[in-house]
Parts: structure tokens; sequence; C-alpha cells
């Protein structure tokens, strides 16, 4: 079992059957995109800036109803914003893969051991 | 240049159904896997230009990240009679292991393709043939059903799985367990499908999990569009034709999702074809 320093998630680079698992971190959550956006350590594109805002205006001109999703929550439900950083173990093929560099497509911060517990 | 067989002096001339090679071609076997411990044996026979016939055997452990792993026979001048390939260690599915029997003119460096001979998926029942075998997709036929335990991701955090460079799958069931933190709001989960950057379907559970609750749950292929509760746990259906390429991603969306919520126990099921990498 390891652990991918990245995004935290643990798995099995071996499956049971034997088969390679080719981790690739999962896109940021609405909670760690709320996260990021408060620590200023994300940087959302453009057009996501711009749905954000707009969402916004919307909630306070027309605040969403008692225990009803603000239009903020449901634009940054729409949002898919990549990891910072993130690993994919996924391996590198045809132009992508000339420069003999690593094999795989992304190697983010590494994986670590999980020691069972 | 062409041989003229009668001026040969063979004991018996060689079967219709022989491919003359001049000497400066090679047999070549290409294999596509995705499964451990793999070994394919290439077998054949060769009829040399003095009439005398001699078998070859070969063995090739390909790679199992379905990269195409190559094993090349360089053939003397004469007649090739048969080849075949077939796997002599190990237990992939149909649909894990794929060969490709080739022509090709050169022995080393640059090969040019002349013909191919045959390719299809073997296994340690299933063997390609030539003559015999035809030239077959490793897209066709029912695929390597797999069950996959993927990654359990960081608290706050979803579940995303990738389909590897190489393959295509068909989702048949994915499930995995939700418990909500103590924070007070509900919580509405999603299976999402997209091809690594827009999402093309989304499947909502309808009932929600209140804080502090959790729920098992399931998305299954062939089951109706409704929530279907059973105590702890919820399903429903993703429809019949969920095909994802390679980089697509499996992925839940939670509604409400709080730092402290996790998904743990991610298990699915797919049915897997080699596309090749």
């Amino acid at each position: 079992m390891v652990r991918c320093r990245t995004c935290g998630g643990t798995y099995e680079p071996i499956l049971p059957d034997g088969t390679q698992y080719f981790h690739a971190c999962s896109p940021l959550s609405v909670a760690e995109i709320r996260q990021g956006l408060q620590d200023n350590t994300i940087q959302l594109s453009r057009i996501d800036r711009l749905r954000l805002r707009t969402a916004r205006d919307a909630d306070r001109t027309n605040p969403p109803a008692e225990g009803e999703p603000s239009q903020e929550e449901r634009a940054l439900q729409l949002m898919v914003v990549e990891r910072p950083n993130k690993r994919d173990e996924n391996i590198r093929t045809g132009l992508d893969a000339r420069d003999k560099g690593s094999r795989i497509k992304a190697e983010g911060a590494g994986v670590e051991d999980v020691v069972d517990e | 240049m062409p041989v003229d067989v009668s001026t040969l002096n063979l004991p018996i001339g060689p079967p219709a159904h022989a491919v003359y090679v001049a000497g400066d071609e090679s047999l070549r076997f290409s294999v596509l896997n995705a499964a451990a411990g793999v070994t394919v044996r290439i077998a054949g026979r060769f009829m040399h230009r003095d009439g005398r016939v001699e078998p070859f055997v070969e063995r090739l452990v390909p790679a199992t990240d379905r990269t195409v792993s190559v094993k090349t026979i360089p053939l003397a001048e004469g007649w090739l009679l048969n080849a075949q390939a077939s796997v002599s260690a190990g237990t992939p599915q149909i649909g894990q292991t794929f060969a490709i029997l080739s022509l090709v003119r050169g022995r080393t460096g640059a090969f040019e393709e002349l013909a191919t001979l045959a390719a299809g998926p073997i296994s340690a029942v299933q063997r390609i043939a030539w003559p015999g075998s035809v030239v077959g997709s490793p897209l066709e036929g029912a695929g390597a059903l797999r069950t996959i335990t993927g990654a359990t991701p960081a608290a706050g955090a979803e579940v995303s799985e990738t389909v590897p460079t190489g393959a295509r799958w068909q989702l048949v069931s994915f499930r995995a367990t939700f418990a909500a933190s103590a924070v007070v709001s509900n919580r509405n989960l999603f299976l999402q499908l997209d091809d690594g950057t827009t999402v093309l379907e989304q499947v909502i559970q309808f009932n929600a999990v209140t804080a502090s609750g959790g729920a098992n749950a399931y998305w299954m292929a062939g089951f109706g569009p409704v929530t279907v509760n059973f105590g702890n746990g919820q399903m429903q259906g993703i429809g019949t034709s969920a095909w994802l390429a390679a980089g697509h991603r499996i992925r839940t969306l939670t509604i409400g999702i709080d730092a402290a919520d996790t998904w743990t126990n991610v298990r699915y099921k797919v049915r897997e074809f080699l596309e090749g990498a």
C-alpha cells in the first residue's frame, strides 16, 4: 500500500489479480476548492472566475431560499479544477514520450509506503 | 527472383499455402498485454530450400502495461509452413492478451511490415495460428471482466479513477462507502463520468445523507434510474453503455461535501478491452 504525497489517496500499486494500478489524483472537491480559494493556493481559470463572480452576484440579488444551495455552490459543483502538482501514473506514449524522461505522465510529489496499522 | 521449385530436387514440394521468404525477412509477433505473469509461446515450422523441415519455438514475456512487446524471428530462405502463438505461463482472461503475427522485411533496426498473417486474443486455451486464424481486432468479443479496488481518497476529497493508457472500459458497476462528518448539512452523492476534462454523464443517488450518516452507494449498468434503498445502501442505474476510453474518469461528486467527509471501499467492475499503447 502506498500513499500519494500530492492528494493523500492510498492504494495498492498491484491489484489482487496481479494487474498494475495506475493512480491519478482526483480533481479538487468543492470543499478543497473553497479551502484553496480561501488560502489563495489555487488559481481558477478565467472562465471559472467569471462563473464564480456571476454566481456570487446572483446570490446577492436573489439569495437562495432556506435549505436550497446557493448559486455559488452550484457553480463550484460544475467546475473541474485539477489538483496542483497532480500525480498521474499512466504511461506516456507517442510524441509525449520522446524526451526519455519519466515513463509516467506526471510524478507529482511522489508516493510513500504506508505501514499496515 | 521467383524460385522454380522443380529445380530444387525436393523430396516433396512445399504445400500450396506456404509462404516463400527470400532470406531477408522475419516473422514478427507483437503482443499487447495487461495481465501479470504471462509468457507467450511462439512456435511453427519452416521448410528450408533443401527440403529440410525445421520446427522453431520462442518465448516472449510481454510488458503488463498494455504497451506492445515484440519478438522477431529471422527466417532463412525457404517456406514458412505454419506459426502460432499461445500462452504457456500465466492465466490471462480472453481480452487481456492479444497477439499479432506478421511477416516483416528486415532483421534489425527498422522493419517494414509486409503481411499480417493472424491477430487475435490468446490465453492458456485460446491461441492464434497461421494458417487458420482471422485477423481480428482487440476490441472484439466480450472483453476481460475485471474487479478493481480503487484508491481511497483523503478526507474531503472525491473518488477519481482513470482508465489506464492502452485500455478501453465499459463500466458494469461501481460501489463505494460514504461517511459524512458531524457538520450539519445534507449530502447528495453523484457518480460522474468525464473524458478527462468535460463531464459527460452524472447520476445521482436521490436520497440525501445526513450529518454523521453514511451510505454504501452502488451504481449499476442496466439498473433503473430510480434510487432503491436497502439498509444503509443506495442503488442507482448508469444506463447500459458507459464506454470509457483511456484517460476518461469515473468520479464521485458529493453535494455539500465537508472537509472531514470520507469515501472508502471503492470497488468497481469493468469490461476491459485492449486499445494498445
